[in-house]
């Protein structure tokens, strides 16, 4: 299996915690970025490896999945995302029931838009809800407010996107448990399939983080921190959301499949100025540039691109090993050894045992995963594991 | 050193030599005079000059300081016309390296002492005139700085006269930065300063003042050549350890090393024999002539002795070879330190250093990270404690975890140093107070102008190791300068405190203090622990305890954030490469029992502020 992701860097203004790339839109930009666009796919469809080495593996693919990220994709227009999406059953083999999921914004989403993405092709919607707390949204720089949120969802529903999911933040200044767990239950209150619940961790250049570090603003504590995550947890969970990732929640059969894709190390194509690749063992990425991405597919020629990282079948395997285990499923470790051809004891017997130890990891055969207590202090396992 | 009653008899050369030195103040602008008669002799051209010359390491012109001794060798036409041959010998200026000042101070006839027109005379100062003084060197004050506008020249000259007991009249006001006055200097050094005694045609006589290693040509003693003469292919003998060698080259610095014929009586040059081993080149040491020796070696030269300790450990156990060779190097440049291999149950395998004082070690340490790579943990640094036992033995002790049994113990002592501060009047009372808080004894207090006083103070050593003298800066909003000379031992009450981490005593953790103060530091010291190690995936306990008691406890809870929020197909890589990093700090930390420990731990012990009880 594969997935296509597509990125739009289109925002109406910077969040105070992004460092994504994405610059403001206009009209004009918008067409031009979808012809591009478009000319992507096709280049893509012929030459997935970006022209470096044809994979043998990508022609097997079948595309099951599909997912506008941004960038804020919400502010295409939906005849463009109908055309980006007819493009792409064109060129490339989908699955018949193919998860196609647009990220949208609170105040960029309305009944008419929301409507039109549904017939393009979108069947799940991502809403960047972030908080229920106009003081917290304020803070984090979103443009939106507790109304705008409810008032989106309402449209998402009456458009009959029913299969819509909600990110939130926590480990925003002045959160306290309490506070956190009424955003957690308005959240559950609008009936999502999705909950994706990050803790703030921010680049140290972006304003909130610049604030905190000077102190005009106090982060909170490691120990703060931790307890909100377990009130997500519990809170979740008796609300019968799966806790699927350390970060992720879904209703019983509405995980995200794109993204579990990249956890199981499969391959994706990223399309769209700053989107990465996965393909046989490379990561690449476009360069994050709209002009010079527009320019070149407008002539013919492929995007600027740079190679992230080939990697080899050890770093493979550790990467795999360290993706899989940020699911709460685990990791199989006789399908692993069969997919890698490397016992997981014996590559990373170390790293294994240092986390049974400190209770971080568990074993009962064939599943190796983390525990709960793990999930918040996997990168203690993670570092051992990476080469 | 120079025999006046020979100078009559001194041949023309010989009379036309002077060899000097300079002493100042950190700041006082040594350096910057350097630099200009430098350029004035034209022994460094304009294109290859550059600020603090002589300061050839990157430390020396970071830190604006001087560590290793310098020569340089300028010829100069005075105003009467002859062509003189200057020996200018290059002096750190700082506390720590009074050992290096008297070395050069050995090796020269004459000093310009340098004092600020606006600072005045420090203590610093104010010690190394004295020991020039009691070198018999003639002493040139200068007043540099006049050019800043807070310059006071007139004040500054009542200050040396009142002071130092130098006339009036003989004080040179210059500007080295903009080079006013230097030429005066020139003249006056030439004037002044007499030529170097001792005959040529005695036995040889040549003062090692300094080494300096060369991978081509081994060890390099720098010498000031007292009697006699030498040159390549003579047979030498150090009269000390009595090796001989063949000297392969003498030269002088010029200031490049630049090899000459022979090096006769009065001159300044350097010598290479192939030395492969440091401990042939003893800095103090006399060389003489196989051939025809002379009958005594040079006198007055002291041997300084290490008075701080601390333990350096590779973090990686595998670079304790690397350690060794890197100290075996270091030491060929500076004979001052010493060291010897210690085991440490916390640390593993390392050495004992012994340095002239905290700066000293500073920049050691500095230096072994920068120039050899290492990577590498010190232990809190100590004093020499002599320790009388019960049995009658007496035993030095300056690593704290070999403290014996108090049980065994019938008295300890402790170094003691004579503290010379000077200060404006105002701050007395805040610097007297840091004195009593430190166990010091009160011994004088002298005017040195109407606002300027010197206070003496005599204070156990291991109190002012760490951070007395930024505490004494601070106190006097900086005006305050420091100088201490030990003056021996005394009995003290002192008590050995261990640091446990989860029941487990950390011997590089144990540290020496005062029976009154043991409660306040271990609780200090715990608490600052607590901050300094980082929590763990487990609960750390972190106790003090004198013998089997406890005296303070904190505990470290156990981790519970450490994870990435998000991680998906764009920054994969990305979120790789900051999981990399982080392990890659993580190998800068020493694992004691199970618990990962900064490598800062180890100086924070004596880096902590006693909460008063």
């Amino acid at each position: 299996m594969a997935g296509l992701y597509i990125h739009v860097p289109f925002c109406l203004r910077k969040c105070a915690y992004c460092d994504f790339y994405s610059i403001p839109v206009t009209p004009t930009l918008a067409d031009a970025y979808a012809e591009a666009l478009l000319a992507e796919i096709r280049e893509r469809s012929r030459n997935p490896g970006a022209g470096i080495q044809e994979p043998e593996s990508w022609s097997q693919n079948i595309v099951e999945t599909i997912y506008f990220g941004g960038g804020t994709p919400s502010l295409l227009p939906p005849a463009q995302v109908g055309r980006i999406l007819e493009e792409a059953a064109k060129y490339f083999s989908l699955s018949g029931d193919c998860e196609i999921t647009l990220e949208a914004n609170p105040g960029t989403v309305n009944f008419e838009n929301l409507k039109g993405f549904r017939a393009a092709g979108i069947n799940r919607l991502s809403l960047g809800a972030q908080s229920f707390s106009d003081e917290e949204l304020t803070l984090l720089g979103r443009l939106h407010k507790r109304r705008e949120i409810l008032e989106a969802v309402a449209a998402i529903l009456r458009a009959g996107l029913e299969n819509f999911g909600l990110d939130l933040i926590f480990g925003i200044s002045g959160q306290t448990s309490g506070s956190w767990q009424r955003s957690l239950q308005e959240a559950l209150a609008l009936s999502p399939s999705h909950l994706s619940c990050y803790l703030l961790q921010m680049d140290e250049s972006v304003p909130l983080a610049r604030l905190i570090a000077e102190g005009s603003l106090e982060g909170l504590s490691e120990d703060e921190e931790a307890d909100l995550y377990e009130v997500t947890v519990e809170t979740l969970t008796e609300s019968s959301f799966h806790h699927y990732e350390i970060a992720n929640f879904a209703l019983p059969g509405r995980e995200c499949r794109h993204n579990i894709n990249y956890w199981k190390q499969g391959e994706y194509l990223g399309m769209g100025p700053g989107a990465v690749s996965f393909i046989d063992g490379r990561r690449y990425r476009n360069m994050p540039d709209v002009q010079a991405y527009i320019e070149n597919l407008s002539q013919g020629d492929s995007p600027p691109r740079e190679e992230l990282e080939t990697m080899g079948e050890r770093e493979l395997a550790a990467e795999a090993l360290m993706l899989g285990l940020r699911m709460t499923a685990g990791v199989d470790v006789e399908k692993f050894e069969e997919r890698y051809g490397v016992s997981v004891f014996e590559r990373f017997g170390e790293a294994i045992r240092k986390g049974l130890e400190d209770g971080l990891l568990e074993y009962q055969k064939p599943i190796l995963k983390l525990t709960r207590k793990g999930l918040f202090l996997s990168n203690s396992v993670f570092r051992e594991i990476i080469c | 050193m120079a025999d006046l009653n020979e100078q009559n008899s001194i041949s023309e050369k010989q009379g036309l030599i002077r060899n000097f030195c300079i002493i100042a103040h950190i700041d006082h602008g040594k350096s910057t005079l350097a630099d200009r008669i430098l350029e004035m002799t034209g022994a460094v051209s304009e294109r290859e000059m550059r600020e603090q010359y002589l300061d050839t390491m990157d430390l020396e012109r970071e830190r604006g300081i001087t560590i290793k001794l310098q020569t340089v060798r300028l010829e100069y036409t005075a105003g009467d016309g002859k062509r003189y041959t200057l020996n200018l010998i290059d002096t750190p200026g700082h506390v720590d390296f009074t050992y290096e000042v008297s070395r050069s101070l050995a090796a020269c006839e004459g000093a310009l002492l340098v004092v600020d027109a606006s600072q005045g005379i420090e203590a610093q100062t104010l010690a190394n005139v004295y020991l020039a003084m009691e070198q018999n060197l003639t002493i040139i004050p200068l007043i540099n700085k006049i050019d800043l506008p807070n310059a006071d020249v007139e004040a500054v000259t009542g200050e040396i006269e009142r002071v130092l007991g130098l006339p009036a009249s003989d004080v040179l006001p210059i500007s080295a930065k903009l080079g006013s006055g230097v030429k005066d200097v020139l003249e006056t050094l030439i004037h002044l300063i007499p030529p170097p005694g001792g005959n040529p045609d005695h036995p040889l006589q040549a003062l090692i003042f300094d080494s300096v290693f060369d991978s081509y040509r081994g060890a390099i003693s720098y010498i000031r050549v007292f009697a006699g003469r030498v040159k390549k292919g003579d047979i030498i003998r150090m009269m000390h350890s009595g090796k001989e060698f063949e000297v392969s080259e003498v030269g002088v610095f010029s200031p490049r090393m630049k090899s000459v014929e022979s090096l006769s009586v009065g001159e300044v040059g350097y010598l290479a024999a192939g030395l492969k081993n440091v401990r042939d080149t003893m800095v103090g040491d006399t060389i003489t002539l196989a051939a025809d020796p002379a009958e005594h070696p040079l006198p007055g030269y002291r041997r300084v002795k290490p008075v701080v300790f601390s333990g350096l450990y590779p973090i990686n156990s595998e670079e304790f070879e690397k350690l060794r060779d890197a100290l075996d190097k270091l030491n060929l440049n500076d004979s001052s330190f010493s060291f010897v291999p210690e085991t440490s149950v916390a640390l593993g395998f390392g050495f004992r250093c012994g340095f002239l004082g905290l700066l000293h070690m500073d920049i050691f340490k500095e230096r072994l990270e920068r120039e050899f790579g290492l990577n590498l943990i010190s232990s809190a640094p100590s004093v020499v404690y002599q320790i009388h036992l019960t049995n009658g033995e007496m035993l030095e002790v300056e690593n704290p975890a070999v403290w014996p049994d108090p049980t065994n113990i019938e008295q300890v002592h402790e170094p003691y140093v004579k503290a010379s501060m000077m200060l404006p009047e105002g701050f007395i009372g805040s610097i007297m107070e840091l004195c009593q808080d430190r166990r010091g004894v009160f011994k004088n207090i002298e005017h040195l102008s109407p606002t300027r006083i010197l206070v003496t103070y005599e204070l156990p050593l291991s109190e002012i190791l760490y951070d007395f003298f930024d505490t004494l800066k601070s106190r006097s909003r900086g005006y305050a300068s420091l100088d201490y000379e030990v003056i021996g031992y005394r009995e003290s009450e002192l008590e050995k405190i261990d640091i446990l981490l989860n029941g487990d005593p950390v011997d590089a953790l144990s540290f020496i203090a005062h029976k009154d103060k043991a409660y306040a530091r271990g609780k200090a010291v715990v608490e600052k622990l607590r901050h300094v190690i980082p929590r763990q995936m487990f609960d750390v306990a972190i106790q003090a305890s004198i013998g089997n008691r406890i005296i303070a406890r904190e505990s470290l809870k156990a981790r519970r954030k450490d994870v990435l929020a998000k991680c998906y197909g764009g920054d994969i890589t990305r979120k790789k490469k900051l999981l990399e990093k982080q392990k890659e700090g993580k190998k800068r930390m020493k694992i004691i029992g199970r618990v990962e420990v900064p490598k800062e731990t180890f100086i924070a012990v004596l880096n902590v502020e006693e909460k008063k009880t």
